[in-house]
């Protein structure tokens, strides 16, 4: 079979979406197949210019190839799943989510444009007109199948997928710190932890790896660290290896992951792989699938107080961090998450 | 559900504020309203019915503005009171309520003396209106009596324009509404204007009328009391009336000519049966309107809008004579009388006289008005069709904002390429995608 993977590509930014597109087309190659990515350059600002992805989209054709035809496209990310295709299914890891639930929330960016509102409808009406296009409507979580409900009345089916590198994961000492591995940006709130640090009765450390999407952010963070007094405690990484990903995550005592309305949050899954316990919040989405309070981690609310409270328990705990991460690891286990099955239901 | 509502606010000397102040008690009971305004003040009981917030079209809270579920713009022709109300329409798509058909007259103010760009008024009515509207636009703008405003607002009414980046349009007329129809190109309605029909004590009340030999019939004019309100075909019928001792006009307002006019009245002998009062307060106007017999409230020519001066006369149960054109042609039978623009001393005469004979009859034309008013311009009735229509083009009127933008966007691309490279099927499969984008899909 011949595949196409249609996603997008924000110039270097790196993230989830980019690594699932590579461990999907991996796991086909893998099973046989061709496969391919098509990554759709995109810019969101201003608005109107997601209209002109759109129509750009809209008038690609992935029927064939050098005169051979595609046999399926896999549509992941807006607006690259809506490139037709007659055998095409969508393995939906968001929508462009400024118009759905983050419209008017912190994260909202539309909202602040005259034509915001009717961008955001110009979307709304795209996704419900063109994913019903798609043979089978796939999505990465519960979570993302649940918004496409609420917002589009689509029905769809989760399909989980591992990790990158899911088999080299492993569990070693418990060392003195806390992992918080993704890329530095609002939505992923690194800037809670580092209110939730300053709480701490005992003197928790945080490493947090991952690059910034935007500078701003990244001052304000260390513009915290400085005014909480955090200088010892907070050790910024940026981007790491996979070898030293791996190292920080087997050290780890647990790791923190309290993203806003997360679709998937492959940190989660990683921390079970090495069978690290996850702190996470209430509104966190996707990792509330695998993290089960005073199970395989916590469960907090989105505050710095309550953050605190968790962090002090795993700090002054360490058999219970043991304990967490070792029935997180089985947990992981037992759901049996695979790239063949992920394979196995895009293809058939 | 929230409501973006620009208008003209009291106390703004425009009865497009009034209309507002008028509906905004009934509009609040059924909607979140929030007034936007780039007054510096406003009557603070509008306050008791909806959140106003200040308006500056250089710096715009979008996020306020997006956070409602609907936005509705109003437009006349008066661009001190509309201009910043445009400029936020031409960047936030809403719906335009237009209390004016004709908008050339807006429009001109706005390139010549908003945005200082005359060049783009005349790109503009080329693009319209041809070679003719482009030349007439030139004489209009340069040459001082080089072609007169009605005929600009006649000929090139510039609504299209005006109505570029709105997704529907709501009219006070049934001509207005005829006319847009035909574009297809804007959802539209049609609601009457609304005013309230609340019972208002007259001097005659219900009782049967009759003249007595000693009582003179009062009629009575208020309003801007310009050329088309056909004063002089009045003044010349009482001048010519054997029977005008009967009758004693009171004018209420500003005359345009106060001069000529009163030259007029002295040279036909009416002194003692006009007296012109000027302004009047709304208070002062009321007590005169409810001690009248008879409204005169004729207009040729006129641009078809909607009357507030005869919703007003209607509210007090006055009959009235009117030119039967543009709105008034519609008023039913039997609520107004009807003096024709090319017989106009001829059928006044008639009225008159008819009036005499048997003013009774007068005074049931005063009632159906009144029904028609309460019946067909009830401020609930309004309110509630306005937001119906609103929440349904609230999103669904989009695909034509949606569609002109694509379609800009992909010719401008298009035109790059070189002519022969650009080919009609290339053209068909940009066009379906379009549509496929913005076909409408009801929420």
């Amino acid at each position: 079979m011949r595949v196409v993977i249609t996603t997008v590509q924000v110039p270097f930014i790196r993230g989830g979406a980019e690594i699932l597109a590579e461990g999907l087309r991996d796991a086909i190659r893998k099973e046989g197949h061709q496969a391919e990515i098509v990554a759709v350059p995109f810019k969101w600002y201003p608005p109107a210019l997601i209209l002109d992805h759109m129509l750009a989209c809209r008038l690609f054709d992935l029927t064939e190839s050098n005169g051979t035809p595609i046999d399926r496209v896999i549509g992941l990310k807006f607006p690259a799943y809506l490139i037709p295709h007659p055998n095409k299914v969508l393995w939906l890891v968001h929508q462009h989510r400024t118009a759905y639930e983050l419209w008017d929330s912190k994260f909202g960016d539309l909202i602040h444009f005259p034509d915001g509102k009717l961008v955001r409808d110009a979307i709304r009406q795209a996704d419900e007109r063109f994913i019903p296009e798609c043979k089978h409507v796939y999505t990465i979580a519960c979570n993302v199948s649940k918004r496409l409900k609420a917002f589009c009345r689509i029905d769809s089916t989760p399909i989980y997928n591992p990790p990158s590198n899911a088999e080299k994961f492993y569990a070693a000492d418990y060392q003195d710190y806390l992992y918080f591995p993704s890329r530095l940006t609002t939505i992923k709130r690194q800037d809670l932890v580092l209110a939730a640090l300053a709480k701490t009765r005992h003197p928790v450390r945080v490493k947090f790896a991952g690059a910034p999407d935007h500078h701003s952010y990244y001052d304000l963070l260390l513009d915290s660290i400085k005014k909480l007094n955090l200088g010892d405690r907070v050790e910024l990484q940026g981007m790491v290896s996979d070898a030293d990903k791996l190292k920080s995550y087997a050290n780890a005592l647990a790791v923190v992951y309290p993203p806003s309305d997360e679709d998937y949050g492959y940190v989660t899954l990683e921390a079970m792989l090495a069978a690290r316990p996850v702190i996470t919040c209430t509104d966190s989405g996707g990792p509330l699938e695998f993290v089960e309070d005073g199970q395989t981690g916590f469960v907090t609310e989105p505050t710095p107080a309550a953050l605190a409270e968790k962090f002090d328990q795993v700090w002054k705990n360490r058999d219970l961090a043991k304990k967490l991460g070792t029935k997180g690891r089985e947990r992981y286990q037992s759901m049996k998450i695979s790239w063949k099955n992920v394979v196995e239901r895009l293809l058939s | 559900m929230k409501v973006n509502w620009f208008s003209p606010l009291p106390p703004a000397k425009t009865g497009i504020a009034d209309y507002t102040a008028r509906l905004l008690p009934v509009l609040s009971k059924h909607a979140e309203v929030i007034l936007w305004t780039d007054q510096e003040t406003w009557d603070p009981v509008l306050e008791e019915y909806a959140t106003v917030k200040r308006l500056r079209s250089d710096s715009v809270p979008w996020r306020d503005v997006n956070a409602a579920a609907v936005t509705i713009y109003h437009i006349g022709n008066n661009r001190p009171f509309h201009g910043s109300i445009f400029e936020v329409s031409r960047k936030h798509p809403g719906i335009m309520v237009l209390h004016d058909v004709s908008l050339h007259i807006f429009v001109e103010h706005m390139f010549r003396l908003q945005w200082n760009n005359l060049d783009e008024y005349y790109c503009q009515m080329f693009e319209y209106y041809g070679d003719k509207g482009l030349r007439d636009a030139i004489m209009f703008s340069t040459i001082p009596n080089g072609v007169s405003f009605e005929h600009m607002s006649y000929q090139y009414p510039l609504t299209e324009f005006v109505l570029g980046n709105s997704t529907a349009a709501v009219v006070h007329t049934k001509s207005a509404f005829d006319l847009l129809q035909k574009k297809k190109k804007w959802p539209c309605t049609y609601i009457p204007l609304p005013y309230p029909g609340e019972e208002v004590e007259t001097k005659f009340g219900k009782q049967k009328w009759t003249i007595l030999p000693s009582q003179k019939c009062k009629l009575v004019i208020f309003g801007f009391i310009g050329y088309n309100r056909r004063l002089d075909a009045v003044l010349d019928t009482l001048g010519a009336f054997p029977r005008k001792d009967a009758f004693h006009l009171d004018m209420y307002g500003e005359i345009e000519d106060e001069h000529a006019v009163r030259n007029k009245i002295e040279r036909l002998n009416l002194s003692k049966t006009v007296t012109f009062h000027g302004y009047a307060s709304e208070a002062d106007l009321n007590a005169a309107l409810s001690q009248a017999h008879l409204a005169i409230n004729l207009r040729y020519p006129t641009m078809g809008e909607a009357s507030i001066s005869q919703l007003k006369i209607w509210s007090h149960k006055l009959p009235s004579l009117v030119t039967p054109v543009g709105w008034y042609a519609h008023i039913p039978e039997g609520a107004a009388a009807f003096v024709r623009h090319d017989h106009e001393v001829e059928d006044i005469i008639r009225h008159l006289s008819a009036f005499l004979e048997n003013p009774d009859s007068f005074r049931k034309m005063g009632e159906k008005g009144f029904e028609v008013l309460r019946i067909q311009h009830s401020p609930e009735l309004y309110a509630t069709t306005l937001l119906d229509f609103a929440r349904k083009h609230a999103s669904a009127g989009v695909e034509r904002v949606l569609t002109d933008y694509l379609v800009d966007r992909a010719s401008a691309e298009l035109k790059s390429f070189a002519d022969e490279s650009v080919t009609d099927a290339s053209i068909i499969n940009v066009a379906k995608s379009i549509h496929s984008i913005t076909a409408k899909i009801d929420f």
